[in-house]
């Protein structure tokens, strides 16, 4: 699993450079390894809605390498979610961070990464180019339930040039508010955890953007870790992590038919009801410095995975767009933004 | 014929790409008898996952329109509202439908767990029976 960053050239973009240092693909071409799993993960915040791209990889167990890439979007003015969820075989190359699966393509260049769509079918046809605001920050490992736990690399804050056909008709926005993340590591679908994670982009020029995760075991007893992290502008401001970090739900709604990802396996969650909460409070506190992000529900999709030791078992990741707002009051001073998110919530089946 | 039934090539390809799968739903289906009519075409599926044409009494019968059986796969409804709408059509004793869902769900994971299974989806797309036969003869 040893690689290198491909030395490539110097963008002029010091945080484009530092992404072609760090954020390549671990994986090798070849022989994959046991239980191994990594992920490129992309989001663009648009006026009420949002744009998920996820290029990853897993090995099968048997040494072979299985690609995929999912895309769900949703635009304003859409109830609706379109989006496919790709298998095909992989091209990628040791050190480097492009990849191609279906037609659906990763590349990274001096501008950052341009994420071409081309999913006739699902009526998303296009490019999205995303240039991140922030270096990529290495967070600690993710204690999934393997002993080893997983990797993740973030990019808190990114903008997005989107030029899509979305169901025949052109989508075009310019410094729309984006993240990225990527993940690597062994661990196998439900296995004893669940992830709570999300980010919050502002808008308006505010300088502030947030990312928030939590592991819990399986059944939601027991938090393994927790952690709330802040930058200010391009630099990385406050983390406040575990017991310093509050997670709280408040109020229900049911989804009718949310859609789902690959829309086959909704077919094997029937008859149980999708009852989510309608707002998550995240809160941080520490000594006098605390900060609150509120983020209320406004559409929700969810992607489905397969259990890979219980034969009739199903991985759901519930993904939220969400508005959200910012307060409290860090370093002696008040901090206040209002923006949108996404928020996953990972449940056992 | 009989073996170019839907049914056939589900049972198939789940027996041989996902046999715990299998064994799964052949335990679930038990003694009982459940008779599947898609797109018209009867097919019995029986005690051990074994295939015939119709035979005697099925303790559960199912009607499937290619079109709803599509909508579901496709996310564009739900199955309760396929049900609802009458492109899907169940008939039987609660115990037994009971059963039928247990097997659906074993098989269908059996499915979603074996690539080949995208084959299968294609030909459904294509029109399973007017693909077979040029769309001639019914």
């Amino acid at each position: 699993m040893t690689s290198s960053a491909e030395p490539g050239r110097a963008s002029g973009d010091p945080r484009v450079d530092a992404v072609r240092r760090a954020d390549f693909w671990r994986a090798t071409p070849g022989q994959a390894a046991d239980g191994w799993k990594e992920w490129q993960h992309f989001v663009v915040c648009l006026p009420r809605g949002v744009i998920l791209a996820n290029w990853s990889l897993r090995a099968d167990g048997a040494g072979r390498w299985l690609a995929s890439v999912v895309i769900a979007v949703r635009v304003e003015g859409a109830a609706a979610w379109r989006g496919e969820v790709v298998e095909a075989d992989a091209r990628w190359r040791p050190g480097g961070i492009d990849m191609e699966v279906g037609g659906q393509r990763l590349a990274f260049g001096p501008a950052g990464w341009t994420l071409t769509l081309d999913l006739p079918d699902s009526g998303l046809v296009g490019q999205i180019e995303v240039r991140p605001l922030t270096v990529p920050a290495a967070t600690g490992r993710l204690p999934f339930a393997g002993s080893q736990g997983v990797r993740w690399l973030v990019v808190p804050r990114a903008t997005a040039e989107v030029h899509l056909t979305v169901g025949g008709a052109p989508y075009v926005l310019s410094g729309a508010p984006a993240y990225h993340d990527h993940n690597w590591g062994r661990f196998g679908w439900g296995d004893d955890f669940v992830w709570e994670w999300g980010f919050f982009a502002p808008s308006g020029g505010a300088p502030w953007s947030a990312v928030f995760s939590r592991v819990l075991d399986r059944a939601r007893h027991r938090v393994r870790m927790a952690g709330l992290l802040l930058w200010e502008g391009p630099d990385y401001a406050r983390m406040f992590r575990d017991a310093e970090v509050d997670y709280r739900f408040e109020g229900l709604r049911a989804w009718a038919a949310p859609a789902t990802f690959p829309p086959a396996l909704g077919a094997l969650i029937e008859g149980e009801t999708w009852v989510l909460p309608e707002r998550l409070w995240v809160r941080g506190v520490r000594g006098a410095e605390r900060v609150e992000l509120a983020l209320d529900v406004r559409s929700a999709a969810q992607v489905v995975v397969l259990d890979e030791a219980r034969p009739l078992g199903l991985v759901v990741i519930q993904e939220l767009e969400v508005a959200a707002t910012l307060s409290g009051r860090l370093g002696g001073r008040d901090v206040a933004a209002a923006g949108a998110g996404l928020m996953e919530l990972v449940r056992g089946r | 014929m009989g073996a170019d039934h839907p049914v056939d090539a589900i049972v198939a390809l789940v027996v041989r790409d996902a046999p715990a799968h299998a064994r799964l739903a052949a335990d679930a289906l038990g003694a009982l008898r459940v008779r599947v009519h898609f797109d018209g075409r009867p097919r019995d599926l029986g005690p051990g996952l074994e295939l015939s044409p119709p035979t005697g009494e099925a303790q559960v019968e199912v009607w499937a329109a290619p079109a709803a059986v599509l909508d579901v796969l496709d996310g564009r409804t739900s199955l309760l509202t396929a049900i609802r709408a009458g492109g899907l059509d169940l008939r039987g004793e609660l115990s037994a439908l009971l059963v039928v869902d247990r097997v659906w769900r074993s098989l269908g994971h059996g499915l979603a767990r074996a690539p080949a299974s995208r084959a299968l989806l294609s030909r459904l797309r294509a029109g399973w029976y007017d693909n077979a036969r040029g769309g001639s003869d019914g």
